[in-house]
C-alpha cells in the first residue's frame, strides 16, 4: 500500500507497537485482530496523505529502478510507477473510510474479515465497496488529466 | 430468488461474495449479467489501479524472529526517549523545560561573582558538554496531569515574553541572511543551499516562585529535593539573538505549523526527507540574572531529578564552568556522543544510531557562534566535511 517495503515493515511495527502500548479495552465487540488492521491501515493512508514530497521521492524511486533493471522495456517501468502513484495519490483524496475499504479488499481481505474490521455488516461490503470505487476512479481520473 | 438483484449484489458477485440464491439467480438471469458486465467496466480502472495492493508476487515480509527483535529494539529506545518526546508535546511544556536547563545553569553562578549591581550578565555558551542520563527513573511522570498542570501553571504566572520569534523568514542567499540576522552567516564552500530560513530574535524573563516549584519537585515524588528559599522572587532575563537555519536536499518547511511530532515522527522521517542536513547557527543567547543567587546546589538538584544520584550529580557539577558551558543531558543507551575536531575547534558529534530512525548532531562553539548540523541519517562524516569546509 506504501509503495515501501521498509515503510510498510516500519507501520507494521508502529501498528503492533501501540497495541503493545495501549490496547483496546477488552469486553464486548472485542476484536483485537480487527482493532490492527484499522489502525495499520490508518497509518498507511495517513503515511501517503504526509507525503507532500512524495512525487519528488517517487520519481526519483522511479529513476533508481530504471537505472537497475534488467528490463528490456523501461517506458513500462515509469509508466508502472507513475500509475501506482497515481493510485495513492487518489486514495489519499478520497473519503477516508472507502480509502480504507478499498485498501482492506484489495489487499485481499474476504467480505467477513472486513465487516469484522471495519465493525459493518457483511451485506453492507458490497454496496459501500461500489461506492468507493466510483469515488476513486472520479478521483483518479481527474488526477490523470490534470498532470497531462 | 426472482426479485432482480442490486448494485451491491452484483458488485459482490464479482468477488464470488454474494450468498448461493443470488449467484444462483444471477446465473439464471441475463439482464442481471448485462447489468453486472456494465458495472464490472465502469470499475475496472479502479481495480486495475488498486490490484497492485495485494502482496507482490514473489515477495514477503520479514520473518517474525526478526520482527519481534526489531520490536524489542523500538520499544527499549522509546522508554528512553518517551520523556522527551512527551515534554516536547505542548509549547508550555517545551517552555518549562527551557526554564529549568535555564535555571539551573543560571543559579549555578559561583556566589563569588557578585556584582554591585547584582545583576550577572555573564553566560555565553563557549563549549558543549554532554551528560548521559538515565531517564527511566521519571518516566512515570509523563502520563501525570496534576504535574502537567502545575508546570503550566508555573510557567503561566512567572514568565512574561517580551519578544516572540515570530514565523521564520526565507533568505535568497547567505548575505540576505546575514543582513536579516544581523552576524555573518556561513554556508560551506562548494555546496548550494536547498533553503535559507532566518528566526528573529525572542526575549523573557521570569520570576522564581519557590514555593510553586517546590509543589512541581514534590508532585513529581521527589520531594528529597529542596530548592533554598533564597532563590524567591529572583529576576532571570533570558535573550536569545536572531538564529539562522541552511537546510541542504529536501528538508521540511521551518515556516509550516508545528504538529509537535518534530522532525523525526512515527520513526519514518529519516525516509521522508533522506538527504536531508540542516547547518543551524546561533549567536549565543545571553541570561542575566541576581547574582546573590544560592547556587551550584541548584544545578545538582537539576541533575538529580534528570537521574543521577547525589554523589554523580555532585561530581559533574564541580567539573562544569557554568558561565560558558552549554549542558545537554543525553539519555543512556539511546544516543552515544565522541568529542571530534571541527572548524578548528573541539565538538561534540551525537549519534542515535537505531536501526528505525537514526539521526545525528555535530554541535561546536565559535567564535560566539553555536553551530549544529543535524540530519536523520548516520553518514556524520558528511556533517564533518561540511563543518570543516565552512569559510
Amino acid at each position: 500500500m506504501t509503495g515501501d517495503p521498509a515503510e510498510a515493515e516500519d507501520l507494521a511495527l508502529e501498528t503492533f507497537f501501540r497495541f503493545y502500548r495501549q490496547p483496546p479495552k477488552s469486553g464486548e465487540g472485542y476484536n483485537p485482530g480487527g482493532w490492527l488492521y484499522r489502525v495499520a491501515t490508518n497509518l498507511a493512508l495517513r503515511s501517503i496523505r504526509s507525503y507532500k514530497h512524495r512525487e519528488h521521492y517517487e520519481m526519483a524511486a522511479g529513476k533508481g529502478a530504471l537505472a537497475d533493471a534488467q528490463e528490456t522495456r523501461p517506458p513500462q517501468i515509469l509508466e508502472s510507477k507513475e500509475d501506482h502513484r497515481l493510485t495513492r495519490l487518489a486514495l489519499a483524496k478520497i473519503n477516508p473510510r472507502r480509502a480504507q475499504l478499498l485498501a482492506l479488499r484489495y489487499s485481499g481481505m474476504s467480505y467477513k474479515d472486513i465487516a469484522n474490521t471495519l465493525e459493518l455488516s457483511p451485506a453492507s461490503i458490497g454496496p459501500l465497496l461500489l461506492r468507493a470505487e466510483r469515488e476513486f476512479e472520479k478521483v483518479y481520473l481527474a488526477l490523470n488529466e490534470e498532470e497531462k | 430468488m426472482n426479485k432482480h438483484l442490486n448494485e451491491g449484489q452484483l458488485r459482490a458477485a464479482l468477488d464470488l461474495e454474494l450468498d448461493r440464491d443470488g449467484m444462483q439467480h444471477l446465473e439464471n438471469c441475463p439482464d442481471c449479467r448485462r447489468r453486472q458486465s456494465r458495472l464490472m467496466a465502469e470499475t475496472q480502472q479502479a481495480a486495475r489501479g488498486l490490484a497492485f495492493l495485494g502482496s507482490p508476487a514473489g515477495q514477503s515480509g520479514p520473518d517474525a524472529r526478526s520482527a519481534l527483535v526489531r520490536f524489542h529494539q523500538r520499544n527499549d529506545s522509546r522508554k528512553e526517549i518517551s520523556m522527551f518526546r512527551k515534554l516536547f508535546a505542548s509549547t508550555a511544556l517545551r517552555v518549562g523545560l527551557a526554564i529549568v536547563v535555564i535555571l539551573a545553569v543560571v543559579f549555578s553562578f559561583p556566589q563569588a561573582r557578585a556584582f554591585a549591581d547584582q545583576v550577572l550578565n555573564l553566560f555565553r555558551v563557549q563549549q558543549v558538554v554532554v551528560v548521559p542520563v538515565d531517564f527511566t527513573g521519571i518516566q512515570s511522570l509523563t502520563g501525570n496531569d496534576t504535574l502537567g498542570k502545575q508546570v503550566s501553571d508555573l510557567i503561566a504566572s512567572s514568565v512574561t515574553t517580551q519578544q516572540k520569534p515570530g514565523t521564520p523568514v526565507t533568505a535568497t542567499d547567505a548575505a540576505q541572511a546575514s543582513q536579516l540576522a544581523g552576524f555573518t552567516v556561513r554556508v560551506p564552500q562548494g555546496m548550494t543551499p536547498s533553503r535559507l530560513s532566518v528566526e528573529n530574535a525572542a526575549a523573557f524573563t521570569l520570576k522564581v516562585d519557590v514555593a510553586k516549584a517546590q509543589a512541581l519537585l514534590n508532585e513529581s515524588g521527589r520531594s528529597d529535593l529542596v530548592l533554598p528559599a533564597s532563590i524567591n522572587g529572583a529576576d532571570v532575563s533570558v535573550n536569545i539573538p536572531a538564529s539562522v537555519s541552511v537546510a541542504f536536499g529536501t528538508c521540511p518547511d521551518p515556516a509550516a505549523p508545528d504538529t509537535g511530532a518534530g522532525l523525526n515522527s512515527g520513526g519514518s522521517a529519516g525516509r521522508r526527507y533522506p538527504d536531508c542536513v540542516i547547518l543551524a547557527e546561533i549567536p549565543t543567547p545571553t541570561v542575566s540574572a541576581p547574582a546573590d543567587l544560592n547556587i551550584a546546589q541548584l544545578a545538582q538538584i537539576g541533575l538529580e531529578f534528570t537521574g543521577m544520584t547525589s554523589d554523580q550529580a555532585a561530581a559533574f557539577t564541580q567539573t562544569i564552568d557554568w558561565t560558558s558551558t552549554l549542558v545537554i543531558p543525553l539519555p543512556k543507551n539511546a544516543a552515544t556522543y565522541d568529542q571530534v575536531t571541527v572548524d578548528g575547534v573541539t565538538g561534540t558529534l551525537i549519534q542515535r544510531p537505531a536501526d528505525d530512525a537514526p539521526q545525528y548532531a555535530l554541535l561546536w562553539v565559535k567564535n560566539g557562534i553555536i553551530y549544529a548540523i543535524s540530519s536523520l541519517g548516520t553518514n556524520s562524516q558528511q556533517a564533518i566535511q561540511m563543518a570543516n569546509s565552512l569559510p
